[in-house]
């Protein structure tokens, strides 16, 4: 048989058109892949990701966030929570404040003094004082649950939803190896109706403690104009830094992703089909010229 | 089948590696991208090199930075705050101009585009220049393993697919055309070690190594490199160790001093006591941040993997060093299968490694500036070499080919997942 040429099974097909194939099928299959994994694990319609200070609870105290929902089927909040059962000497500072009272303190956090600034991108934030009322001192039992809760107002008794968390499942702020800033995710069975709609998230721990509370990452600055912070019940100024994730078809969160990506983007970079398909010539140039390289190889 | 082409089609891999990660990466999130694109502006719009003073004036230039940069919500991603009043990234002055001076002329025809389509531009000719440094490394490997396709191929084919590389390669940074240099720099000592010195080689030499320094501080580890290896190319054999000890005590000093012109006694007070400071647990941080950032950490160090992955990557790196252990251990018998100018071509590659280690080592303990393996990058030829080599001692000689494609195959999906898992839910998810 030609060297050049395909079998029998392929007919006169030149064999560089079998590569061809392959290339496009490995292309593809790159593209569908990274599809797969993105659409698995959604994309946020609403975004909230700034924070330049983080607030501690424990015991009763609660926290909250007040938002407007864009799309129906509600099904995930990810929230900015850390939680340590080490002593945290520079994270806050305790004293008894009535609820509503906490203001924030500007001394420096934990992750930008000493050992932590070498790993951790520097990230100014500032703790604020811990409400002590009412919790237990010591307890640093990591067992406890968070509880995230759905309602439609802050005086609601009833949760529309409601996740948890354990405490030790947390990201360790006193753990200098770790991957920081890693959102914790909240599931609930979808809510159909959710679009349009005010929800009121309350978040809490009781038991945290006032040697190890739970803490919250949030921007003191109003930022997120349709909603707003909750301690204890009470309005207060700033805003959790959250992400809320819809239950849409797949195709509606790969959409979402190519509108980000091309969004604002100068030309040819504002076709938001460019991105599959350069990932997908790169996929499946690597399937040909690895393989030309290796037959290279075996040939010398 | 021609090895020409081979060297023509890894520059291809790199430069599309290359492009994937120039369209996804947003805007200015490559480490130091505003501070170097307005060095490159800067040099269209006045015609002559900035200077410290321009570093703190406020132009319609650094304006149209910050607007673009708050366009692509630069700070929410670099630091999770709000834009502020005036630009907090200015530029980059301190740097030698040669990188600039060429993307200035790269970007000179496109004047009355946006900045936002001025970085693109500039992005691209920097992936010019990362895809022109893989093709130096294969004409590098192949002149180091003239009888071994395999590991000429492995060690270009390894830095083309290496994520952090395309990422860093596609970024406004002159960090590209100092690889490049040395790159070019390493390929002629290793010729001039192979073939002997000629005043073609020689001049070609000189060429890469004066465009180095023209480009960054990082690439001074060549000068004393190239004069060891010349020395031991050139001086008669009973002089060589005396020279070489002599060229490396005058050119320790040298480096010290040309880092920190201007304030050495300083600088070495304050590596002294940073030394005395030193405790485990900060150079454990240390070696994670050089560790992660050069297998994946992107963004402005910002996009970190799980440890899981840092793991993985540490059990790889790991069998390239176990590899090394096995090669000690039967060293009788593996050195005499390479030719005397193999070895000290070898030799010289670990020296550039080391060196380019005491050098960045330098800037941390005087500087007092935790480095990231991007600093290391102008020896990415050598350290690619070992790491390929160490991988390369547990595959019998048959299964080159298949590993290979098996190593490509991996490093591809090591990115995929880079980027479905971190990268793209970081900046879009």
């Amino acid at each position: 048989m030609d060297r050049g040429r395909g079998s029998a099974l392929l007919g006169d097909l030149p064999r560089w058109t079998g590569w061809l194939a392959l290339s496009a099928v490995s292309g593809l299959l790159a593209v569908a892949g990274l599809a797969l994994v993105i659409a698995a694990r959604q994309v946020a319609d609403t975004r909230q990701p700034l924070f330049d200070a983080l607030t501690p609870i424990c015991g009763l105290h609660t926290l909250g966030q007040s938002f407007v929902a864009t799309a129906p089927n509600l099904d995930r909040i990810d929230l900015w929570l850390a939680w340590s059962p080490s002593p945290q000497k520079d994270q806050t500072v305790t004293t008894t404040l009535s609820p509503g009272q906490a203001t924030p303190d500007r001394r420096p956090h934990s992750d930008q003094i000493g050992r932590y600034r070498l790993f951790l991108p520097i990230i100014v934030r500032s703790p604020d004082v811990l409400n002590t009322q009412g919790c237990n001192p010591v307890s640093r039992d990591g067992s406890g649950v968070i509880t995230v809760s759905l309602k439609a107002a802050p005086a609601s008794a009833t949760a529309i939803a409601s996740a948890r968390l354990r405490l030790d499942s947390l990201e360790n702020p006193a753990a200098a190896l770790r991957r920081p800033y890693v959102y914790q995710s909240f599931a609930f069975p979808p809510i159909p109706d959710s679009a349009g709609r005010t929800f009121y998230l309350s978040v809490e721990a009781p038991s945290a403690s006032v040697a190890a509370p739970l803490l919250a990452r949030y921007q003191h600055g109003d930022v997120y104009a349709p909603g707003t912070r909750y301690l204890d019940g009470t309005p207060t100024p700033g805003d959790l830094a959250f992400r809320i994730y819809y239950g849409d078809a797949p195709a509606g969160d790969l959409w979402l992703l190519l509108d980000r990506l091309a969004g604002g983007r100068p030309a040819p970079f504002n076709w938001p089909w460019l991105y599959p398909l350069l990932l997908a010539v790169y996929a499946g140039s690597v399937v040909l010229i690895v393989r030309f390289i290796v037959r290279c190889v075996g040939a010398r | 089948m021609s090895p020409q082409r081979i060297g023509l089609y890894l520059a291809i891999l790199a430069f599309l590696h290359g492009l994937v990660y120039l369209a996804l990466t947003p805007p200015w999130q490559a480490p130091d991208e505003p501070q170097h694109f307005q060095y490159v502006r800067f040099l269209l719009e006045e015609r002559r090199l900035p200077n410290s003073h321009d570093e703190t004036v406020d132009t319609p230039l650094t304006e149209a930075v910050r607007q673009s940069m708050i366009q692509f919500d630069f700070w929410t991603w670099r630091d999770r705050s709000t834009a502020p009043a005036t630009l907090n990234y200015r530029i980059a002055s301190v740097h030698p101009p040669l990188y600039y001076v060429l993307a200035a002329v790269a970007l000179a025809p496109f004047p009355s585009l946006d900045v936002t389509a001025q970085l693109y531009i500039v992005r691209l000719f920097s992936l010019t220049l990362t895809a022109l440094t893989v093709w130096v490394t294969y004409q590098a490997m192949r002149s180091l393993f003239p009888d071994s396709p395999a590991l000429a191929a492995a060690v270009p084919l390894f830095i083309a697919l290496l994520p952090m590389h395309a990422f860093l390669g596609s970024s406004v940074n002159n960090d590209t055309l100092a690889e490049l240099t040395a790159t070019a720099v390493i390929w002629m000592l290793i010729e001039i070690s192979r073939r002997g010195f000629t005043w073609q080689r020689g001049a070609w030499l000189v060429v890469a190594l004066a465009a180095a320094m023209l480009t960054k501080r990082t690439v001074f580890f060549l000068v004393p490199l190239a004069a060891i290896t010349l020395l031991i190319v050139l001086a008669p054999r009973t002089r060589r160790w005396l020279a070489v000890a002599g060229v490396l005590a005058v050119f320790t000093w040298l480096a010290i001093a040309f880092q920190y012109a201007g304030n050495y006694a300083g600088s070495l007070v304050r590596a002294a006591g940073s030394v005395s400071h030193l405790g485990l647990s900060d150079l454990a941080l240390w070696g994670a941040l050089l560790f992660t950032t050069f297998w994946g950490n992107f963004g402005w160090a910002t996009v970190q993997l799980d440890a899981a992955w840092y793991s993985l990557l540490l059990i790889v790196t790991a069998i390239s060093g176990a590899g090394w252990v096995k090669l000690a251990w039967h060293w009788r018998r593996c050195l005499p299968a390479l030719a005397s100018w193999q070895r000290w071509a070898g030799a010289m590659c670990a020296l550039a490694v080391l060196s380019v280690w005491a050098q960045m080592v330098a800037l941390i303990l005087a500087g007092g500036i935790h480095q990231q393996a991007r600093y290391l990058f102008p020896a990415i030829v050598p350290i690619a070499l070992f790491l390929v080599l160490g991988w390369g001692t547990w595959v019998p000689g048959r299964w080159q080919g298949r590993a290979l494609g098996l190593g490509a195959a991996l490093l591809v999906i090591f990115d995929l997942a880079t980027l479905a898992i971190y990268q793209l839910p970081f900046y879009y998810g």
